[in-house]
């Protein structure tokens, strides 16, 4: 404790001549540490790890958000902490032609994101049930026609997210998905998406929620390319 | 604080969540002794998430929501 370490918020090319105002966790100020074309955007801290609290987490976010508006930047993972400014440069130089791929795979795009919730519903149809238990066998059939007919309707919607989904993915470069079915949580995408085409596409998101008036469509963004950072990392290459 | 703005909060946090925890540039230390045969890094300790109450704080809702 009481050592100074350096927690680094994301790396971008060597392209900022100005200097950069902006605080970072514990109100200590960003500056840069730099490797031939690439910029790690750091800030001192005396931590070993930061606590994942809702502060902490959009403080990270707002340091990028910033950087963001003037470069393209590849955000660092959560509480990413250096022991020493050489170990930040010895990461840059071992990385160095994948961080430089990844920002040209990104440059002049956002990441955006859709989340799904559609209400589950079943607790009359379960509480009708119930009345059926003292018949054994009714019960079990009766539970069986339910948990067929429940697949039936979660395909369905998933179906219908699916063709939405789709029509995002042909505006965006790139997309990931999960279908986590968790908390009404039905489906939770990420797209990056060329800069120039983020009005078309939240008119499309629009356009969905409009489609589905049932579902609840949650749209958020522009975000740093989080889910679209592709670093092999050494030794994994063959896995 | 309206019901809407603490709705906003819950999603501001799970998109956070979402995105800085295990995405982006994810290094780990076990990664970096292959630099050098010190150790180089803090990562990996800092996942300490209890329930939602926990991790949400009192900061205003992310302009990002807007919409």
């Amino acid at each position: 404790m009481g050592d100074n370490n350096y927690y680094v918020y994301c790396i971008s090319y060597n392209t900022i001549d100005d200097e950069i105002q902006i605080m970072g966790h514990r109100d200590q100020l960003v500056f840069r540490l730099v490797y031939q074309e690439l910029t790690a955007y750091v800030s001192n801290i005396t931590l070993t790890y930061v606590e994942a609290n809702y502060e902490n987490l959009q403080c990270h976010e707002n340091v990028i958000s910033q950087l963001m508006k003037k470069i393209d930047v590849l955000p660092m993972s959560f509480s990413t902490i250096y022991k020493s400014k050489e170990s930040i440069i010895l990461t840059l130089q071992k990385y160095y032609d994948q961080f430089i791929r990844n920002l040209e795979d990104i440059a002049g795009k956002v990441e955006l994101g859709i989340k799904v919730f559609y209400k589950l519903d079943f607790d009359e149809e379960d509480k009708e049930d119930k009345e059926l238990l003292i018949k054994p066998k009714e019960y079990m059939l009766k539970r069986y026609e339910r948990y067929r007919s429940r697949q039936k309707k979660v395909d369905d919607i998933l179906y219908g997210i699916e063709e939405q989904h789709q029509v995002l993915a042909d505006i965006a470069v790139n997309n990931c998905f999960k279908k986590p079915m968790k908390n009404n949580l039905i489906f939770n995408a990420s797209y990056l998406v060329i800069a120039d085409k983020e009005k078309e596409f939240e008119t499309a998101v629009n356009e969905m929620k409009k489609n589905y008036p049932s579902y609840k469509i949650i749209y958020s963004g522009p975000w740093p390319a989080y889910h679209f950072v592709n670093l092999v990392r050494e030794g994994e290459e063959n896995e | 604080m309206s019901n809407q703005s603490e709705e906003q909060k819950e999603m501001t946090l799970l998109d956070l969540l979402d995105r800085l925890l295990d995405k982006g540039i994810v290094i780990h230390g076990d990664l970096m002794i292959s630099i050098a045969d010190i150790d180089l890094i803090y990562v990996g300790l800092r996942l300490v998430i209890g329930s939602i109450d926990t991790i949400r704080g009192e900061r205003k809702v992310d302009k990002k929501y807007g919409r």
